[in-house]
């Protein structure tokens, strides 16, 4: 064992206006849901050969590419199409092309300080006859400003391949794969002892496309062109996929009404990408809620805001073990500890003091005469799990109390306040020393040790 | 060329028989492989009878050349009474051989027995009761080797004279029958031997004719000569007594002669004939019975029926479209299987599919397809034994040829037990009590959890998360899974973490892992840095949270009060107070929180201390300042995880420049300030160090004043 002394170059000063002088605010991150990547690519061809004894015949190719989309990061992305149109001529009869888009491309790239709004670029060129002998030739570019990329919460693996005949001989197909990797930030800091409650949600709608044969009478990628849209395939939002069916990263499936609950450290960064087995298409979007938990210690003291003042023996000390979870996340907590949860309680004498055992009553919280009274509140962050390790505590008093003495090195509503406390890792001022034992000191000690107002209602995390 | 007809009373009709019949005793009908062939021939009349419809009769001698043949042919033997006194056929069978047939039984042959070979024609048997094994038992006993063959020679001719006889009788019965069929009239010749000469018949070359050419392999070749109309029905029957059906349609793209096929099925006899069915309508459609057969199999169909997607048939007829475009899903369970055999689903919504294929892995699936008959919505595809992504292809389509093809794909992972690798610790030897354990597997997890055995015990269940996945754009899948399993407590010696790992098709995997935590190599106490303040800050407020980052992220940090007697500890009453206990985490930053300033030089003693009792103690010292500087809080938070947000606070001297995370803000006179794009550090809790310059101080960027 090493010990080392470090010592800064000590200066003894006086705060005054006009030197540099700081601050800081420390905040907590809260959870939050974010794309941590989406990739996508879409490629066909559409062609329709209507007039095959004289050849006539559009032709549509199309590709779209998303490589690489993070949130809050730099990206790029593509769509082109290139539509070309031949046909006898009305005037002369004679094969000739008519229509002859070129590659109409749309680039879009954004740096990172620049998301979500991006910039897009759209390059065209075109060549058509719109009368005989009269071609059209032009070609250009056009900003579209903050148009964003075509970035979904989606899944897609999808092939058809079809051909028919009508109106002409048809070719059709279109290959189109994308996936969005989802992740959940659980915010705060990362210590051992935080793991939260989180209820993840996901909404997810199977798409199926249209037909194709439907969609060609509709489709054109370029006249019809805005963002994205224009593929062959209609996308139609179909049925609502039921939440059971969904899996959510390596959590497994949602329950009946859409939640699933999760128990994840603080200040992680996990995957909650929802998955739905034997699906090849489907949009989905993600919800999360982190339900905090809480230890309470409320204090009254007979002479609040005095110091240690032996004189004062009464007085009394109290717990909570709290929680941000709505019932329905409750069930997750056995029965026998239910009873314990988001209520007060406190250690009282039953019968004679330092003879026997003592008992644990409710306290409703209030300074309004309503509830018990406190002069000193301090509120700390637990983790869920910490909490059924409170309320396990909590229960154990209700159950087996000790004996109660309010004496020195007794065990009273301090010592067991201070245990509540010590049953979730939150470090109390100790109830058997000698000066501790009462609530007059006890409120003191717990008041120097987290500083701050007396009734603080600002959670701190755990020391 | 085998057998022709030639045009008759079906105008433009054309037929050729096919048969395939039983081979008895070694012999064959006339021609082909494994069938003989007949034809109709036009030019006769008569009534059709059946072969076979031969009256009971006495059971045959059994001993008999003759009679054994007979019996093989299946012949019911004849009583002398039930013999045509005239007008009958009768075939006579002596020991020299047959002789010409008699239209009258003679009276020596009264006492021979006879059989009904066909209608009115007899065998008789007046070979006096030759046997097929006399030869060989007369050689045993007193012939010599060479008159044995002799002799056998002499038996096997005479019973191949007698099955001679009867398949041409028989032949003649059969087209004679089947000349009837079509109001033809051939009479059974009564003499000769070459029977087959005797059913020459003619057919105009000119018209519309239709030859067979071979059968081979189950199928039958054909040619269509001059059809020089847009289309045929190619129609058959294995029965002439019933009607004809519409097998196949042809389109004949040489008029002269047009080559087709026919499956044979399985079938004994086929007849087959040919119609022009251009322009055939009936029932008062429009549309062709060529064109609803093409596309449906059937001509029971009308201009009004609906197509696949709703329009009529006659629209689709008349437009040049497939009525028949099919539209389907194909459904898994799941994606994700572990056996090699996978059913599947066909949900199909739109039109009739008569034939599916299905490939594998093959990009080029169309040009490779092998076309099966459509039978279930319920297939099972087979995706071979190499583990991976499989490209599962499933094709439908209607009747014609050129039908529509619709193709939908299923991307099927036959998925492999998962691989657990661990990347840290590095060491199976860790000296720290809490471990970061970080792995990744190959494949997309369902779930994983760890157990943990140690000194204390054995806890099982315990969480671990996937932390990423990583999306594989070649494989079109999910593939690297990467976990960890957070705050992992050792005790000393050995530890014992066991992985459990499922992936999506139900294949499980546990995989043990060893740490030995040993406290021999903590010879040093853990390296300590304060971030924030650093020493002589001046620092607004009553309380302020130091952070820093520390080596050990197990190890504890404390900050005490240094008071300037040196003194660390307030005993106040006999209570210990002033002792601050930092949170840590993982990555070692360290937060002590409200730690309290009053008034002048406040000094803190940083102590850390590791597992094993190596301290470390830091001091710091900061001024407490006058003025007042607040930062609000951002709101709505979800703000702190952009690149920059916007700040604001109070100040309470106008004229001071406030500087937030390196850019420089706005007091704004009013006792606030503000300040836009200020950075947002990474971590799960952001920093904002707020500085106030008095006008005469130069800031950051060298300059002086708001």
């Amino acid at each position: 064992m090493k010990t080392q002394l470090i010592a800064f170059c000590l200066f003894i000063s006086v705060g005054f206006a006009g030197a540099a002088t700081q601050t800081v605010l420390n905040q907590d991150k809260p959870s939050q849901i974010y794309i941590k990547k989406y990739y996508m690519t879409d490629s066909g061809s559409y062609d329709n050969t209507y007039d095959p004894f004289f050849g006539g015949n559009n032709t549509v190719t199309f590709s779209a590419s998303v490589p690489n989309w993070s949130d809050w990061t730099s990206g790029t992305a593509t769509l082109s199409s290139h539509l070309t149109q031949t046909g006898e001529s009305w005037f002369n009869g004679q094969l000739e092309p008519y229509y002859d888009t070129g590659d109409v491309t749309v680039n879009w790239s954004w740096p990172k300080a620049k998301w979500p709004n991006l910039s897009a670029t759209q390059n065209i060129s075109y060549n058509y006859v719109d009368s005989p002998g009269t071609s059209q030739y032009g070609s250009g570019s056009f900003a579209n400003s903050n148009q964003p990329a075509p970035v979904f919460m989606e899944h897609c693996d999808m092939s058809v391949n079809t051909s028919y005949t009508g109106d002409g001989v048809t070719f059709i197909s279109e290959n189109r794969t994308a996936q969005a990797t989802v992740k959940l930030r659980t915010g705060g800091k990362a210590t051992s002892k935080l793991r939260n409650l989180f209820a993840i949600t996901v909404g997810a709608n199977q798409i199926t496309p249209n037909n194709p044969y439907d969609v060609y009478l509709g489709m054109n990628p370029l006249w019809g062109f805005t963002g994205v849209s224009g593929y062959l395939f209609e996308r139609v939002n179909g049925t609502n996929i039921p939440s059971q069916n969904i899996a959510v990263g390596s959590y497994g499936n949602l329950n009946a009404n859409g939640v699933l609950y999760k128990i994840l450290p603080d200040n992680a960064d996990v995957d909650v990408t929802p998955s739905i087995a034997g699906v090849d298409y489907y949009n989905f979007g993600v919800g999360r809620t982190k339900y905090q938990s809480y230890f309470e210690v409320f204090v009254n003291q007979p002479n609040p805001g005095t110091n240690y003042t032996l004189t004062d023996t009464t007085g009394h000390a109290f717990w909570q073990f709290k929680t941000d979870a709505p019932a329905d996340a409750l069930q997750y907590i056995t029965a026998s500890l239910t009873n314990f949860v988001n209520r007060s309680w406190g250690f009282y004498p039953h019968g004679s003091n330092c003879g026997l055992a003592g008992q644990l009553q409710n306290d409703s919280i209030g300074n309004n005469g309503n509830g018990h009274p406190y002069s000193v509140k301090k509120v700390f962050y637990i983790g869920f799990p910490d909490l059924i390790n409170g309320l396990e505590f909590t229960r154990g008093i209700s159950n087996a109390p000790p004996i109660y003495c309010f004496a020195a090195y007794g065990y009273s509503c301090v010592g067991a306040a201070t245990d509540a406390g010590y049953s979730v890792g939150i470090t109390l001022p100790t109830w058997w020393n000698p000066w501790n034992w009462m609530p007059q000191n006890f409120g003191a000690a717990v008041a120097l040790k987290y500083p701050g107002p007396l009734a603080d209602e600002t959670p701190r995390y755990s020391n | 060329m085998k057998k022709v007809t030639k045009e008759n009373g079906f105008s433009k009709n054309l037929i050729v028989g096919l048969s395939r019949a039983a081979t008895v005793a070694g012999f064959l009908f006339w021609a082909g492989v494994g069938f003989a062939q007949t034809a109709v021939v036009s030019g006769f009349s008569g009534e059709a009878v059946p072969v076979q419809a031969i009256s009971e009769t006495p059971p045959a001698q059994s001993d008999s050349i003759v009679a054994v043949t007979a019996d093989a042919y299946g012949l019911s033997q004849a009583p002398l009474e039930s013999l045509p006194v005239m007008g009958g056929t009768f075939w006579i069978v002596e020991t020299n051989g047959v002789i010409p047939p008699f239209p009258c039984l003679p009276v020596q042959y009264w006492n021979c027995q006879a059989w009904q070979m066909a209608d009115g024609i007899y065998l008789v048997d007046a070979t006096g009761g030759q046997v097929p094994q006399a030869p060989r038992l007369m050689a045993r006993q007193s012939m010599t080797a060479n008159t044995v063959d002799s002799v056998q020679a002499a038996v096997d001719a005479q019973g191949n004279a007698v099955a001679n006889l009867i398949e041409q009788v028989q032949d003649a019965q059969f087209m004679r029958e089947t000349a009837a069929m079509f109001g033809l009239d051939m009479p059974m010749l009564d003499s000769g031997t070459e029977y087959s000469a005797n059913f020459a018949y003619s057919f105009d070359t000119n018209s519309l004719w239709l030859e067979i050419t071979n059968v081979s392999n189950g199928f039958s070749y054909y040619n269509l000569h001059n059809a020089t109309n847009q289309v045929y029905a190619i129609m058959t029957t294995t029965d002439l007594t019933q009607p004809f059906s519409v097998e196949s349609e042809l389109f004949p793209a040489d008029t002269n002669c047009q080559p087709f096929n026919l499956q044979n099925n399985g079938r004994q006899y086929l007849f087959v004939r040919a119609m022009d069915w251009t322009g055939v309508t009936e029932n008062g459609n429009t549309t062709p019975d060529w064109w609803f057969w093409e596309y449906f199999g059937t001509t029971a169909l009308s201009d009004t029926n609906l197509d696949s997607f709703g329009s009529t048939l006659l629209s689709d007829y008349e437009d040049g479209t497939d009525p028949n475009i099919i539209s389907f899903s194909l459904v898994v369970t799941n994606t994700y299987v572990n056996t090699m055999s996978v059913p599947a689903q066909l949900n199909i919504t739109h039109g009739w599919p008569n034939y599916m294929a299905v490939v594998i892995d093959d990009t080029n699936y169309i040009a490779d397809a092998i076309w099966q008959t459509y039978t279930s919505s319920n297939i099972t595809v087979n995706l071979g034994l190499n583990g991976g992504w499989h490209d599962v292809w499933v094709g439908l389509k209607g009747l014609p040829n050129n039908a529509t093809q619709t193709w939908q794909r299923k991307h099927i992972n036959l998925a492999l037990p998962p691989v657990i690798v661990i990347t840290n610790p590095i060491s199976t030897t860790v000296s720290q009590p809490l471990i970061q354990i970080y792995g990744y597997c190959q494949e997309q997890l369902a779930s994983i959890s760890y157990d943990l055995s140690n000194a204390l015990g054995v806890a099982t269940g315990l969480p671990s998360e996937i932390t990423d996945q990583y999306y594989d754009p070649n494989s079109r899948g999910f593939t690297t899974n990467y976990f960890e399993c957070l705050d992992v407590p050792l005790t000393n010696g050995l530890n014992t973490v066991t992985i459990h790992a499922t992936d999506l098709a139900g294949n499980n995997t546990t995989t043990n892992f060893t740490f030995t935590l040993d406290y021999s190599s903590k010879t040093n106490p853990p390296l300590v840095q304060v971030t924030w303040p650093s020493v002589g800050t001046q620092i607004s407020g009553s309380s302020f949270t130091c952070r820093g980052v520390i080596g050990d992220p197990t190890a504890t940090v404390t900050a005490q009060v240094v008071f300037t007697n040196g003194d660390t500890n307030i005993f106040y009453n006999g209570i210990y107070t002033n002792v601050y206990v930092a949170s840590v985490e993982r990555n070692g930053n360290f937060w002590l929180e409200n730690l309290p300033i009053s008034a002048g030089t406040n000094i803190y003693s940083i102590v850390t201390k590791d597992v094993v009792g190596n301290t470390t103690a830091t001091n710091i010292s900061v001024v407490q300042s006058s003025l007042v500087l607040t930062i609000n809080p951002v709101t709505p938070d979800s703000q702190l995880w952009q690149p920059t947000v916007s700040l604001s606070g109070t100040i309470s001297i106008t004229n001071y420049a406030v500087w937030v995370n390196g850019v420089k803000g706005h007091n704004n006179g009013n006792g606030t300030w503000s300040a836009n794009n200020v950075p947002v550090n990474d971590s799960g809790t952001a920093s904002f160090t707020a500085t106030a310059y008095a006008p005469n101080e130069q800031q950051p960027d060298g300059s002086y004043g708001n």
